[in-house]
């Protein structure tokens, strides 16, 4: 029996499990590699283990017998999460469960019935909610085979995470972590990060005072996120919920003390203590409210969420991006990289705030189900840029999206970093190369192979 | 197995894995659009008491507190009209402008009365202060804004020399960070002779900083070398790392023991910022002094360990960088700079 590298509170689970499998015949072990596999689970319906994470969204998966024979019949099984909390739980649901408008997992077990030649029986799995990971695939789904009476004995195991957007003041010190590292690692290691500041120091009327300012920033961010993800995969981009008080993400073991010389100040060991953008070292920034404190005069999630007007519609409620959006980059840093456009990517909480801003829209469309694509209610315009006008293209619902489409030409800039929005594992499609509004709206849509834009935020529930 | 054995193996269960179970439970959509509403009435009857001009500017004041945007169309429309009525108080006339949804009003509009009261010296301050920031927020959030980039520019130009500071600063640096020519030149000009700067020379440089140009370069040297204090000094050493003839200034700067360890440590980010090849060569020195300051020692060995697993760059002297961390993890007699270097081995010896 390998003890391999489980964590101390899990021993007396193993000797436990040891003492009670040994007992009833079957296997020892705990974690998915050290048990022989019988029944294949695959999530995303792909091999690779790279896009095992799922958010609330539906994600399709499927199981099959490892050894297939010429036997008829199948094999019943039943589906569940193996460890209970704390770390991240699934739901489960079958294929005819999962119908318009859409649903998504509910199911806390699944029976199925594997043929025994082999056959794939698709499933569909997704993060419970409330329950999301707190480390790297530490969602566990065992496959058992089912009795009559009692469990039957482990016939595989698949480790996943449900990876969510969480509240970064509320992280744990190891969340914390392995989001600075990622993103310090895109600066100065990879050096990527410098992309995303000179997409968004040419981006003013592209992504900004139009109506596609929210559907541009969620590509923006989720763009950022895959590639934090390719350097660790565990890793979801946290939210700066700047109506409340932050004093965990205003830390200098986080984003930053209270400022020294109009610097923000890094204990010595924060990978942060080293940033450098564009030449210059350090991260620009005097907040105008304390780390206990809120920014003066921004307007609350409640007053947020209001801005929809009578009708909560998305032509009102997208004027967020004055108040409360505008107001945290001034207060965040009036005198500092944060508090203009050209500048604000220069400091890596843009993307805290960000993520921030994209979370009120999640709210406000799951709050008035704000997912129809074909209603102004939940995007206007609809259609395409008619050639005129006061809106510019790239605010339609239906046009792409600047740098992302490539397009160099007047009215767009005159470059476009980064190139067409890289495809991921998994997630291929979704969203595509040349991401439009539309594409970000329905943003957990089940009608793929994927949970769509694959994430989630911890208090805003699957729709 | 013994007959006790399920009990025990029960409490065991209950021992080993009874951890509270913190899942949230899901927020209730009735609540929200319940408090969303309620918002809206509070909104609306605040409103109805701040644009009460027969009401005392204390109890306006008061209805708003807890009331940071009004929503109704025509309560909007009438925070609008107090904000342009300038036979208002300029603390009405403030709270007014803040209440408003400005992406929410004609921004054309509001543009031209922003630019008005912050170009008017007349103006109550704190009504300028106040027109100031939502220009800011606007550059952020309006296409009108955009559109009238050139007149927002031309106006802050007007407001650099205002007599209150703090405006003076506003101005400042929003022209700065749009890397206006006209601001530049007058903070430069302000460097090179203080008497006439519009603001302390640390302040300036870093407005300076935030859209960097070659002209600035010079006379940010010649400052460093003679810097009125040691502020100056480490903010034009943040900015001349690129700055050839600053060079090696620089790296003097960051080899002096007698130097502070804010000069010091302010030398090797710029050198990490501009150049990154070279790093381990710089740090070395630094970070194998026993004697240097602690926070620049593991200031330098991060740098070098994000650097060295690059999959672009080749840093020079990282084969000498590795041995002296090596050696540092196990006999340094500061602990965390042996953290630091143990946590540099794990990286790069992982990659």
């Amino acid at each position: 029996m390998r003890v391999g590298r489980l964590r101390s509170r899990r021993l007396g689970a193993l000797v436990l499990c040891s003492i009670l499998v040994v007992g009833a015949g079957g296997c020892v072990a705990t974690r998915p590699q050290e048990i022989q596999t019988l029944v294949e689970v695959q999530i995303n319906d792909t091999a690779a283990t790279i896009d095992d994470y799922v958010a609330w969204a539906p994600t399709r998966s499927r199981a099959r017998i490892l050894f297939p024979t010429s036997a008829a019949g199948t094999v019943d099984v039943t589906l569940r999460n193996m460890d209970p909390p704390p770390g991240g739980q699934v739901l489960f649901a079958y294929p005819s469960d999962i119908t318009l408008p859409a649903t998504t997992g509910t199911r806390p077990t699944l029976d199925l019935a594997l043929p025994r030649n082999g056959a794939w029986v698709d499933f569909y799995v997704a993060g419970k909610f409330g329950s999301p990971s707190l480390r790297d695939k530490d969602a566990v789904i065992e496959v058992r085979e089912k009795r009559a009476g009692g469990d039957g004995i482990v016939l595989g195991r698949q480790a996943l995470m449900v990876r969510i957007r969480k509240n970064a003041n509320l992280l744990t010190p190891d969340e914390r972590d392995r989001f600075l590292a990622a993103v310090a690692g895109l600066n100065m290691t990879v050096g990527d990060y410098f992309t995303f500041q000179a997409i968004h120091a040419v981006a003013s009327q592209e992504a900004h005072g139009g109506p596609a300012f929210l559907a541009w920033h969620r590509v923006f961010i989720l763009r950022l996120e895959r590639e934090l993800q390719a350097i660790d995969p565990s890793v979801a981009l946290p939210y700066w919920r700047f109506d409340q008080p932050a004093p965990n993400v205003f830390d200098a073991e986080f984003m930053g003390g209270p400022p020294s010389g109009g610097y923000a100040t890094f204990a010595p060991a924060n990978p942060l203590s080293t940033w450098v953008i564009g030449g210059l070292p350090g991260v620009l920034r005097s907040p105008s409210f304390s780390p206990t404190g809120t920014p003066g005069g921004l307007i609350s999630e409640t007053a947020t969420l209001s801005l929809g007007g009578v009708g909560n519609l998305y032509a009102s409620f997208r004027t967020m991006e004055g108040n409360p959006h505008g107001t945290a980059h001034v207060r965040a840093g009036a005198t500092g990289w944060i508090g203009s456009v050209p500048t604000a990517v220069r400091d890596p909480l843009f993307f805290l705030l960000h993520g921030n801003v994209d979370r009120l829209w999640a709210k406000w469309q799951w709050t008035y189900d704000r997912y129809d694509v074909t209603s102004s209610a939940s995007y206007a315009p609809l259609g395409s840029h008619p050639g005129a006008g006061p809106i510019p293209i790239g605010h339609y619902l239906m046009d792409s999206m600047w740098p992302w489409n490539q397009v160099t030409t007047p009215p767009r800039p005159t470059t476009a970093p980064g190139g067409a929005f890289p495809q991921t594992v998994g997630r291929v499609g979704f969203p595509p190369l040349q991401p439009r509004p539309l594409d970000t709206i329905d943003y957990e849509s089940n009608t793929g192979n994927s949970s769509a834009l694959g994430f989630g935020y911890d208090d805003v529930p699957f729709k | 197995m013994p007959n006790s054995a399920p009990i025990l193996v029960l409490l065991l269960v209950v021992f080993v894995v009874s951890v509270p179970a913190r899942a949230q439970q899901p927020p209730d959509r009735g609540r929200i659009r319940a408090e969303v509403e309620a918002y809206r009435r509070q909104a609306e009857q605040a409103a109805r008491v701040f644009l009460d001009a027969s009401k005392p500017d204390d109890e306006r004041a008061a209805a708003v507190t807890g009331v940071p945007t009004f929503v109704d169309k025509a309560h909007v429309e009438g925070a609008l009209g107090v904000f342009r009525n300038d036979r208002e108080s300029g603390r009405i006339r403030a709270l007014a402008l803040t209440r408003l949804p400005h992406a929410a009003v004609d921004q054309d509009a509001l543009l031209t009365d922003l630019l008005k009261v912050a170009g008017n010296p007349s103006a109550p301050a704190a009504l300028r202060q106040a027109a100031l920031d939502v220009l800011q927020q606007m550059l952020f959030s309006s296409m009108a804004a955009h559109a009238r980039h050139h007149e927002i520019m031309t106006v802050l130009r007007g407001v650099m020399r205002d007599p209150d500071p703090a405006i003076r600063e506003s101005a400042l640096s929003i022209l700065a960070a749009h890397g206006d020519d006209e601001a530049r030149r007058q903070l430069l000009e302000g460097l090179k002779s203080r008497p006439g700067a519009m603001l302390p020379p640390d302040a300036s440089i870093r407005l300076l900083g935030l859209r960097p140009r070659d002209e600035i370069y010079p006379v940010l040297h010649q400052v460093m070398l003679s810097p009125p204090n040691e502020a100056v000094k480490v903010e034009c050493i943040r900015l001349l790392g690129g700055y050839a003839p600053s060079r090696k200034a620089i790296v003097d700067f960051l080899r002096d023991a007698n130097e502070s360890t804010t000069v010091r440590h302010a030398a090797l980010a710029t050198l990490n910022a501009n150049d990154a090849e070279r790093i381990a060569a710089h740090a070395l020195p630094v970070v194998t002094d026993e004697r240097a300051p602690e926070a620049l020692r593991v200031y330098g060995i991060l740098a070098v360990q994000q650097r060295r697993t690059s999959p672009t760059l080749r840093l020079s002297g990282a084969a000498d960088f590795d041995q002296a961390v090596r050696k540092l993890a196990a006999d340094s007699p500061s602990r965390a700079v042996r953290d630091a270097a143990r946590r540099y081995a794990q990286v790069v010896s992982s990659k």
